[in-house]
C-alpha cells in the first residue's frame, strides 16, 4: 500500500515537473505598494499641512522660463502672474546674510569671472576696514581668507562684493528668445531673504540714479557665523525698499529650500527661524489665524498661516528643521532619485516608503518628487502608486518642476483613459506643482475649476507683464 | 585470521568509497581481475518541483533540473580515479576531478593521498553526497559558510577510531585571476568515534579551515580582494541567494571553525554541525588617500580619510541539526573513512526533520538602516555624509524542515519537504515568512 502511494507521489511529481506552468507572480511595484507601511500624519501635523492651499503654484525660483532666476525681476514677475509661492534656494554668504540663491558656484548665474576672476577680491581689505578693524588687522584677515580661498564657491565672498555681481545679464546671453533689455538696464542683483520677503509683501529695491539698489549702512554684529570659508563676523546690511508701483496686490508667500547641510552654517535653520522672525513671517510667534488663501481676487497666502514652506532635500536639515520648527511650519521633503548623499537609491515601494516615513518622523507634511519629461528628464519618482503612498500618509504631494501642459495633463492623471487600480491609485497625483511656467499652471488649474473661490480667475500674458514691470 | 579481518574491512570500506561516490554501484562496470582493475561509468540525475509561498517578494515555483551528471571511475591495485561533470541547466560545470592513492597497509588504519579538484575537506555537510543526504537540500548555513569543491592535495588517515584528513588547497582553480596571486587554503576535519559498528556509530570532532585571499580585481591600480558569503534557502528550483547576502570588500583572510556530531544506529540518526567564520582584511590606505587627493572636497590627511572609511573584521555563524527515522527498509550505513552518514538503501521509507540558523547579520549596535538608500547610519540618526559604516546585513534566518523520503530501489527516490524559513534582512523588511513544498525524483545507475 505504501509502495503504492510512493509511486503514485512519484509520478505526481513527475507529472509536474513535465507540466508545471504555475502562475508567476513577478515583481511589481503597484501591488507592492498595497502593502508597504507609511507612517500617518498626526492630527497636530494634519492641521498644519492644512495651512497650504490645495493645487497651489510654486513659482520655482520665480521663473527660469522668462527671467534670471531668484532675482527682482524673478520674483516680481511671479508675484504679478498670480502664483501662490515664491520658491527660493537658501544660502549664506560669508559674512552671515541670507541669500536666495541656487548655485554654490557663482559662475552660471553671474558674472563672477570677469569681475574678481579667480582671486580672493580685492576689496576686501576695505571691507574690513569699513567694519572698524585696523589697517594690520585688516591685512591679516585678508592674509587668512587668502590662504584657504576656494574661488566661485558663494560662501567665500561676503555680501558686499556678491552685490558688485550682475545677477541678469547671463540670462540674455543664454536664453535668446527670453532676452531683454530691462534685465540688464535694472541690475539684477543676487537677492537676499529679506529682499523675497519684500517683493512677496508688494515692494522692489529701491534704487539710485545709477539704478543701483541702496544699501543705507553695514554694521559688524557681535556674532559670528561659520561658512566653508571658515568663522567670520556677522554683518547686518540695511537695505531700501519702495512700494513697488506696479503692484497689484497680490501676496504670495514663499517656499524656502535649505541646501545640502555641508553648503550651509549647521545653524542656518536656526537663522532663517530669526530672519523670518524679524520680518513678522513666523507663524510661531505671529500666528495669522482666519486669513483666507485668497482675497477679492487676489493671492492672500502670504498673509496666512501657510505665508512660508520650507523644504529640503538634505536628510541633515531635515532633521534639524524639526527640531527648530517643531513641526509647526509646513515642511515639504525633497525626494530625488540617484546615488548622491541626500538622493533616495531605492525607490521601489519599500525604499519610498521608507522616506516618506523618514519625512512623516521629522516633522515634513508634503513629499515633493521629481517627475520625469522633457525638457529636464528628471527621474520620475511621482509615480501613482508613489503619488498613492504620499497620500496614504496624509501628507501632500507637491512634484516638480513643471516646464510643458503634457507633464502638468500627465500628473494631473488627463491621460490615465480610467485605467486607475480600483481607485487605490486614482488622479490627481499632485497637490500643487513646482513650475518654471507659473502662467501654463494657473491656467491650467483655472481651467480645471479647481483654484478656490476667490483666487484670481484670469492670469495676465507673461510678456505683457515683464513689459508692464519694464523689463 | 586478524590479516584477512583487516583485508575484509579494508575491501569493505574501499567499496564503500566507491559507492560513496556514485551514490549507487553504477550498472556498467569492466572489471579486469587479473590486474586487480576496476572501470565503471554511470549517470545521476535529479529534478526537484517546488512551490513558494512568500510574503512580498515572489519567488519562483516550478520545476528544475538541478543535477545531470556523467560520472565515470578506475581502480587500479591501490590507485583510485574518478571523475564527474554536470550538464543540468544546459550548462557544463566542473564536478569532481581526482586521483587518489591508497598505501598499502597491514594495520587496521589506512594512509591515503587525494589529489585534484573535490569538496574541501572542513564540512560534514558538503562532503556528504546530495544523492545521499536524507533532505533535498543542505542546511542553509552549510551553503554559506562552509567551502565546497577546491584544487588541492590532502593526506587522509583512518581507522576505527579515528578519521583525519588535512590538506592544502588553491583558492583559484583556473589560477585565472586578473591580478594578484592564487590565493591559498589549510584545511582539515578530524573525528573521534567513541562508538564504531557495523549498526551503530558515533563521532565527534572538529574542523578548520584558513585561507590567504589573493585574488582581486583592480580598481585604480588598487588591487581589491573580497568576500561574497551567500546562499539560497535550502530549496534547488529558485537558487536567487540575495536574502542572504554578505559583501565583505577587502577580505584578506578568513579563518573557519566547526564542530560536529554524528550518531546513528539501524533506524534513527542524527548530526550536527556548529559553523563559525572570522574575516580579517587588509586596505591600502595610503594608496587608496593618495588616489582620492586633487579635489576641493578631497579628505585631507590620511587620518581623516581613515576616521571617514573604518574598518573592521567580521564575524558570521551558522549551524543545523538533522534527524532521520527510518520507518521500514534497510538499516542507515556510516562510512568510516568519511566520517559520513551514507544514504538509504533498497525500500526504505524515513521521515526527517532539520532546523538551521544562519546568521550573516554583523550589524553594529545602535546603528539606523534607511532601505530608501540601503545605508547604515553609525550614529543611529540620519545625516547627508555619515562616515561609512562597517556593519554588514547580510540577513538572519531561522529554517525548519520536515520531510519523507522513500527509496523504490537501489536506483531511484523520492523525496518531499516542507521547510519554513523566518528571515530578518534589513535589506528585505517586508520579507519574514517564506513557505516551501518540494519534490524531488532522483535516480542513479
Amino acid at each position: 500500500m505504501i509502495k503504492n502511494l510512493f509511486k503514485l507521489s512519484a509520478m505526481a511529481t513527475l507529472l509536474a515537473l513535465l507540466t508545471s506552468c504555475d502562475k508567476q507572480d513577478f515583481k511589481n511595484d503597484a501591488d507592492n505598494a498595497k502593502k508597504v507601511h507609511v507612517e500617518q500624519l498626526s492630527a497636530d501635523m494634519l492641521k498644519v499641512r492644512d495651512y497650504v492651499p490645495k493645487f497651489a503654484v510654486m513659482a520655482h525660483r520665480g521663473s527660469t522660463f522668462w527671467t534670471p532666476e531668484e532675482t527682482e525681476s524673478a520674483y516680481r514677475w511671479a508675484r504679478e502672474i498670480g502664483a501662490d509661492y515664491l520658491e527660493a534656494d537658501l544660502q549664506v554668504s560669508k559674512d552671515g546674510v541670507i541669500l536666495a540663491l541656487h548655485d554654490d558656484n557663482l559662475k552660471r548665474t553671474t558674472n563672477i569671472e570677469s569681475v574678481f576672476g579667480e582671486d580672493l577680491p580685492s576689496v576686501r581689505k576695505d571691507y574690513y576696514l569699513s567694519l572698524g578693524y585696523s589697517d594690520s588687522e585688516a591685512e591679516a584677515k585678508v592674509a587668512a581668507d587668502k590662504a584657504g580661498f576656494i574661488p566661485n564657491l558663494t560662501s567665500y565672498y561676503t555680501y558686499q562684493e556678491l552685490l558688485m555681481l550682475d545677477a541678469g545679464a547671463w540670462f540674455n546671453q543664454t536664453n535668446l528668445e527670453q532676452a531683454r533689455q530691462g534685465f540688464v538696464d535694472q541690475k539684477q542683483y543676487i537677492s537676499t531673504l529679506e529682499d523675497l520677503i519684500m517683493y512677496s509683501k508688494g515692494y522692489r529695491l529701491k534704487r539710485d540714479a545709477n539704478s543701483e539698489r541702496i544699501v543705507s549702512s553695514m554694521s559688524k554684529k557681535a556674532e559670528q557665523v561659520s561658512t566653508l570659508s571658515g568663522k567670520s563676523d556677522v554683518v547686518e546690511y540695511v537695505f531700501e525698499y519702495e512700494l513697488d508701483p506696479e503692484d497689484s496686490g497680490n501676496r504670495p508667500g514663499i517656499y524656502l529650500e535649505f541646501k545640502e547641510s555641508w553648503l550651509n552654517p549647521s545653524d542656518i535653520e536656526q537663522r532663517v527661524y530669526n530672519e523670518l522672525d524679524r520680518l513678522d513671517m513666523n507663524i510661531i510667534t505671529k500666528p495669522a489665524d482666519g486669513e483666507p488663501f485668497y482675497k477679492r481676487g487676489k493671492i492672500n497666502v502670504g498673509e496666512s498661516n501657510g505665508k512660508v514652506i520650507l523644504q529640503t532635500f538634505s536628510l541633515e536639515s531635515l532633521v534639524r528643521v524639526s527640531k527648530v520648527f517643531k513641526g509647526k511650519v509646513p515642511m515639504c521633503f525633497l525626494l530625488w532619485e540617484g546615488s548622491g548623499s541626500t538622493d533616495i537609491s531605492n525607490s521601489d515601494p519599500q525604499g519610498y516608503a521608507s522616506f516618506i516615513n523618514l519625512g512623516v518622523k521629522y516633522l515634513a507634511h508634503i513629499i515633493g518628487p521629481c517627475i520625469s519629461g522633457a525638457p529636464n528628464n528628471y527621474p520620475d519618482l511621482n509615480k501613482p502608486w508613489q503619488a498613492y503612498l504620499i497620500k496614504k500618509s496624509g501628507m501632500l504631494n507637491h512634484p516638480y518642476s513643471f516646464d510643458t501642459r503634457d507633464q502638468m495633463a500627465k500628473y494631473f492623471g488627463d491621460y490615465n483613459f480610467g485605467v486607475e487600480d480600483s481607485n487605490l491609485f486614482s488622479p490627481p497625483y499632485l497637490d500643487g506643482m513646482f513650475t518654471n511656467r507659473s502662467e501654463m499652471t494657473l491656467n491650467y488649474f483655472i481651467n480645471k475649476g479647481i483654484r478656490g473661490n476667490d483666487a484670481p480667475s484670469t492670469v495676465p500674458d507673461p510678456k505683457q507683464l515683464l513689459e508692464r514691470l519694464a523689463y | 585470521m586478524k590479516k584477512y579481518i583487516i583485508n575484509a574491512l579494508a575491501i569493505c570500506c574501499f567499496a564503500t568509497l566507491n559507492a560513496q561516490n556514485f551514490d549507487a554501484e553504477p550498472v556498467l562496470q569492466l572489471n579486469n581481475k587479473e590486474n586487480n582493475l576496476n572501470f565503471s561509468i554511470g549517470a545521476r540525475f535529479m529534478a526537484d518541483y517546488a512551490y513558494y509561498s512568500t510574503e512580498y517578494t515572489p519567488m519562483k515555483s516550478g520545476a528544475a533540473i538541478n543535477d545531470a551528471r556523467i560520472r565515470t571511475s578506475l581502480s587500479v591495485k591501490d590507485w583510485y580515479f574518478y571523475g564527474d561533470f554536470d550538464f543540468s541547466a544546459g550548462k557544463f560545470h566542473q564536478k569532481n576531478l581526482f586521483a587518489q592513492y591508497t598505501f598499502p597497509s597491514e594495520s587496521a588504519g589506512k594512509h591515503r593521498i587525494k589529489a585534484g579538484y573535490y569538496t574541501e575537506l572542513a564540512s560534514m555537510s558538503l562532503n556528504t553526497s546530495r544523492y545521499g543526504y536524507h533532505f533535498m537540500s543542505r542546511s542553509v548555513a552549510a551553503n554559506a559558510l562552509a567551502t565546497g569543491r577546491s584544487l588541492g592535495v590532502a593526506y587522509q588517515f583512518f581507522n576505527e577510531r579515528f578519521t583525519l584528513h588535512q590538506g592544502i588547497f588553491a583558492e583559484n582553480k583556473y589560477n585565472n585571476q586578473s591580478s594578484g596571486n592564487q590565493g591559498g587554503t589549510f584545511s582539515g576535519r578530524w573525528l573521534y568515534r567513541p562508538l564504531s559498528g557495523e549498526n551503530q556509530n558515533l563521532h565527534i570532532g572538529f574542523a578548520a579551515r584558513y585561507a590567504i585571499l589573493g585574488t582581486g580585481k583592480i580598481e585604480n591600480d588598487v588591487l581589491k580582494t573580497g568576500l561574497t558569503l551567500s546562499a539560497p534557502f535550502e530549496t534547488s528550483v529558485d537558487v536567487e541567494s540575495k536574502y542572504l547576502n554578505a559583501e565583505i570588500p577587502w577580505a584578506k583572510n578568513t579563518l573557519y571553525l566547526s564542530g560536529e556530531a554524528l550518531y546513528h544506529n539501524a533506524k534513527f540518526f542524527a548530526r550536527g554541525e556548529y559553523m563559525y567564520k572570522h574575516i580579517t582584511k587588509k586596505r591600502p590606505d595610503e594608496k587608496l588617500f593618495a588616489n582620492q587627493l586633487g579635489g576641493v572636497w578631497s579628505w585631507t590627511t590620511l587620518e581623516s580619510w581613515r576616521k571617514g572609511n573604518p574598518l573592521r573584521s567580521n564575524n558570521f555563524s551558522g549551524a543545523y541539526l538533522e534527524l532521520g527515522y527510518l520507518l521500514s527498509g534497510g538499516g542507515y550505513g556510516y562510512s568510516g573513512e568519511d566520517g559520513l552518514l551514507l544514504g538509504n538503501k533498497n525500500k526504505a521509507l524515513e521521515i526527517v526533520a532539520r532546523y538551521s540558523y544562519l546568521n550573516l547579520n554583523d550589524i553594529n549596535d545602535g546603528e539606523f538602516f534607511l532601505i530608501g538608500k540601503n545605508k547604515f547610519y553609525p550614529t543611529g540618526e540620519i545625516s547627508d555624509y555619515p562616515a561609512a559604516s562597517t556593519s554588514v546585513g547580510g540577513g538572519k534566518v531561522h529554517a525548519f524542515t520536515v520531510g519523507l523520503n522513500y527509496t523504490f530501489n537501489k536506483y531511484s527516490q523520492f523525496m518531499l519537504d516542507y521547510t519554513y524559513n523566518n528571515l530578518n534582512n534589513v535589506y528585505f523588511p517586508m520579507d519574514k515568512n517564506f513557505h516551501t513544498i518540494q519534490a524531488r525524483v532522483m535516480f542513479s545507475f
